[in-house]
């Protein structure tokens, strides 16, 4: 059983998205709020890049919402590094409560979640989330080496580089949302970790299967749905079981492969934090503003692999999150 | 959805791998990289008056330099994605691996960066290697000692 959320009078009030010099190229590049040139923004590291990238998403999204600095509560944020490194780096900078979350690559929306259900209780006025992804320092800790030349596959995906900065507050504004539903971990007894596209949209289809029935709504309700990082095959592997279940499912959209959909050097499309982030605060909430789709469902998948665990021969567990804007009429 | 008929699913969809072409590719380059060699331990023999252990040194240490300068520049990985294991096996592939490990580790220092990830892929060929080489030569010499005896 899913745990759905529904949330009271809980808004958007803005996002930022900053991206690195890959993702610029891409065909919704022109609706970031700022690209880096440099995939370590001009630092000595990919993890210093990193953290240079979220500083500038925050400091952007504050910019844009001046007249709610002063009434933001709390803070979170995720990345993919070892004990969410990145992340409780900023975390120094923020004068206000801060805690890190992981969920792999769904730990936007996972953070998305934990924010509204803050702001939806009255717990907190204000509450600003963030995730982020580095090629360099994922590829790092994850992979190999990025200068290391080994053959990689055609499911293998590529990190994405850039960070997203979200507030969500009590606040009237355009952009409203409504509901969650927190995934559950899956194991499929996946191993191969050149795929992780594929695993994840098993998770991605539990999730969205429970939140539909939680809320009583079918697929073809949703304008859009727009998932993390399934890659261009996870995205066919969805497509299918829906289709097996008698449902023709066009009105998707996957952050990762739509990211990289301009170059086939990149396999079989984006992952990381970063992906579902930078696709969302710009092309999504671009769309949304302008009454292009009246609602969206955002699935934050995250494949939970541990290089450790793998080598000990165990397997991949995935797990997708679910959260529903709407457009206020 | 149980999880057998997803398996099905994602069994179907799995991108086929161009194994002639993946083979071929890492077979000639395999043997361009050899063809390369030779063509230095020739010219260092006949020109420069190396005798042949002197040369085939020599030799393998310019390959590794330049392998140095392509992984430095991204250049070597690129042609890894095409020619896969041709680059992979000979000299090049262990130098690559060094290399780029030992690159990464710069911002860590001297000695927890560099020193100690520079072998961090190529450790278990170099644990291996001397495992290996332990038991052939205790085999030779049991071989030996029975021969004589």
């Amino acid at each position: 059983m899913n745990l759905t959320i529904f949330f009271k009078e809980t808004y958007l009030q803005g996002g930022a998205s900053v991206s690195g010099p890959r993702e610029k190229e891409s065909e919704v590049s022109s609706c970031f709020d700022y690209s880096f040139d440099d995939i370590c923004a001009d630092e000595k590291s990919g993890e210093l890049g990193e953290i240079k990238m979220v500083k500038k998403a925050i400091s952007i999204l504050l910019n844009k919402r001046k007249d709610l600095r002063n009434e933001i509560d709390l803070c979170l944020g995720g990345d993919l590094l070892n004990q969410c490194a990145v992340s409780n780096h900023i975390g120094c900078f923020l004068p206000v409560s801060f805690f890190s979350v992981y969920g792999a690559c769904s730990s936007l929306i996972l953070g998305m979640i934990i924010s509204s259900y803050f702001v939806s209780n009255n717990t907190c006025r204000n509450v600003i989330n963030f995730a982020s992804s580095n090629y360099i320092s994922a590829e790092r800790q994850f992979r190999y080496p990025t200068k290391y030349g080994c053959q990689k596959k055609e499911t293998s995906t590529i990190t994405s580089t850039g960070a997203s900065a979200v507030l969500i507050g009590k606040r009237k504004t355009k952009i409203k949302i409504v509901s969650a539903t927190i995934g559950k971990v899956e194991d499929i007894k996946w191993d191969n970790v050149n795929d992780l596209g594929s695993p994840m949209s098993y998770a991605a289809y539990m999730s969205i299967n429970a939140h539909l029935k939680n809320v009583n709504k079918r697929l073809e309700d949703y304008d859009l749905i727009l998932t993390g990082d399934l890659s261009k095959i996870g995205s066919k592997i969805l497509y299918d079981i829906f289709l097996e279940n008698g449902i023709e499912f066009n009105n998707h959209i996957d952050a990762g492969s739509l990211l990289y959909s301009f170059s086939n050097e990149y396999f079989s499309g984006g992952s990381g934090c970063a992906c579902i982030g930078l696709v969302t605060f710009s092309y999504i909430t671009n769309k949304l503003l302008n009454n292009e789709i009246q609602n969206v469902l955002l699935v934050g998948t995250g494949a939970l692999h541990s290089p450790t665990l793998i080598n000990q021969k165990e397997s991949i567990p995935v797990v997708a999150h679910v959260i529903e804007l709407e457009r206020v009429k | 959805m149980d999880k057998k008929s997803f398996s099905n699913i994602a069994k179907q969809n799995k991108p086929k791998e161009n194994l002639i072409r993946d083979l071929l590719f890492a077979f000639f380059m395999g043997g361009l990289i050899s063809i390369i060699y030779q063509g230095i331990s020739d010219l260092l023999i006949n020109y420069c008056l190396y005798n042949e252990s002197e040369a085939n040194m020599l030799s393998s240490m310019i390959l590794i330099i330049i392998v140095g300068i392509l992984t430095y520049f991204n250049f070597y990985s690129k042609m890894g994605q095409i020619f896969g294991g041709g680059l992979f096996i000979p000299i090049t592939g262990f130098a690559n691996s060094m290399i780029s490990s030992s690159i990464e580790g710069k911002e860590e220092g001297l000695i927890l960066g560099i020193g100690s990830r520079l072998f961090n892929l190529a450790g278990a060929a170099i644990t291996y290697g001397i495992v290996s080489g332990t038991l052939v030569c205790i085999i030779r010499t049991i071989i030996k000692v029975i021969m004589k005896g």
